[in-house]
């Protein structure tokens, strides 16, 4: 029981409200944190972003460290806006808590933005908004045994008999 | 002259043969590797779905709208991701990847076959035509029941406090014989060195 609630309140349905420059963008975030189940860590960032001097069905791009993501589209919306979605998958091993904050592009900006990068400036292009993302490592497991705890327990017990014992006979 | 007319019609039929295969090779190919990423597949637990998406044509793939229907809802929870995906353009040589988290609803548990999605696409930039594709498919898998999974995989907490409970008894009650006997008898070898002292 206590993993469904370690499940619930690890699931980050953050419904971020930012104004940044002039795009309006709420977002979800999601990332899978049951280690015993999973193979691979998948963050999954659902976004709807309105902009006020850009087209409606916008190509957007995030850049995840230096990784090309483009933002898939969904029409799921309720009032018919467009859905945005972002996701990786990271190994489970290698997976740990973490803080992302992602920037998202538009075409221009991102072309910008790797043509600096090749030519070894990058802070030429500027992001349209930018996306927090934080998750707490997947779980695997309590740090101790329970069999552990209770070997311990009965080799501990058995110790303080043997001594008390053995004061008594010698 | 029958001879030539042949020979001529025999050469057209293989240049439109040859152009026909031309134009199939420089088209979009879309090729979707449907992958399930868990080490186990549980009842009311995460299940990741992952879309990788190659196009291994020479055109752009115009138009992507990728479908998948084969979680039910009326078996799957879809946690987070979508389902439907449109990709306005993927450039001939390059690879998205797309990951969506379901869980099985409680009660939902035994055998399910992962079966493809779809996909439709236009195969360039002035086509008209849409192709039709399927992804590949993962095949059958066993859900886990969650009673049957816990019993693997949980720390089993309270059936060891029970097992501590259980056991006390058969520890307490010689322990506290010996210690009865024990505090008797240091009481009495007490009082007598009191009364030596006298």
């Amino acid at each position: 029981m206590s993993l469904q609630t370690i499940t619930c309140v690890a699931v980050l349905a953050a419904v971020v409200q930012l104004i940044a420059g002039d795009c309006k963008v709420t977002s979800k975030t999601y990332s899978t944190t049951d280690g015993l189940v999973i193979a691979k860590v998948a963050h999954i960032i659902q976004f709807s972003a309105q902009c006020d001097n850009k087209p409606k069905g916008l190509s957007l791009y995030a850049d995840l460290n230096g990784q090309t993501l483009p933002a898939l589209r969904s029409d799921d919306g309720p009032n018919g806006q467009s859905l945005y979605q972002i996701s990786w998958t990271v190994d489970l091993e290698k997976a740990s808590s973490g803080y992302h904050s992602i920037p998202i592009y538009d075409e221009e900006g991102f072309a910008a933005l790797r043509r600096g990068q090749r030519a070894g400036d990058s802070s030429a292009s500027k992001a349209l908004f930018t996306i927090e993302l934080s998750h707490s490592s997947p779980y695997k497991g309590p740090v101790i045994q329970t069999e552990l705890v209770a070997t311990i327990a009965a080799l501990g017990l058995w110790w303080t008999a043997y001594r008390a014992k053995s004061r008594l006979t010698s | 002259m029958v001879k030539v007319l042949l020979i001529s019609a025999f050469c057209l039929a293989l240049n439109v043969l040859v152009l026909a295969e031309e134009e199939a090779v420089t088209a979009a190919r879309l090729l979707i590797e449907k992958q399930i990423l868990n080490k186990y597949l549980v009842e009311n637990r995460d299940i990741v779905v992952n879309y990788n998406i190659f196009n291994v044509g020479q055109s752009p793939a115009i138009d992507v709208h990728i479908t998948d229907n084969s979680f039910s809802s009326e078996h799957f929870d879809v946690m987070s991701g979508v389902l439907k995906v449109t990709i306005a353009r993927l450039g001939p040589g390059s690879n998205i990847t797309h990951t969506s988290v379901v869980r099985p609803k409680a009660g939902i548990w035994g055998r399910f076959n992962f079966t493809a999605g779809e996909v439709t696409y236009l195969v360039s930039e002035d086509s008209k035509d849409i192709q039709l594709g399927y992804t590949s498919e993962p095949g059958e898998g066993f859900i886990v029941s969650l009673k049957e999974f816990d019993r693997r995989f949980s720390p089993h907490v309270l059936d060891w406090a029970a097992f501590a409970i259980m056991t006390l008894p058969s520890l307490l009650f010689p322990f506290l014989l010996w210690y009865r006997s024990k505090s008797k008898y240091e009481s009495i070898v007490s009082s007598k060195q009191a009364n030596k002292k006298h």
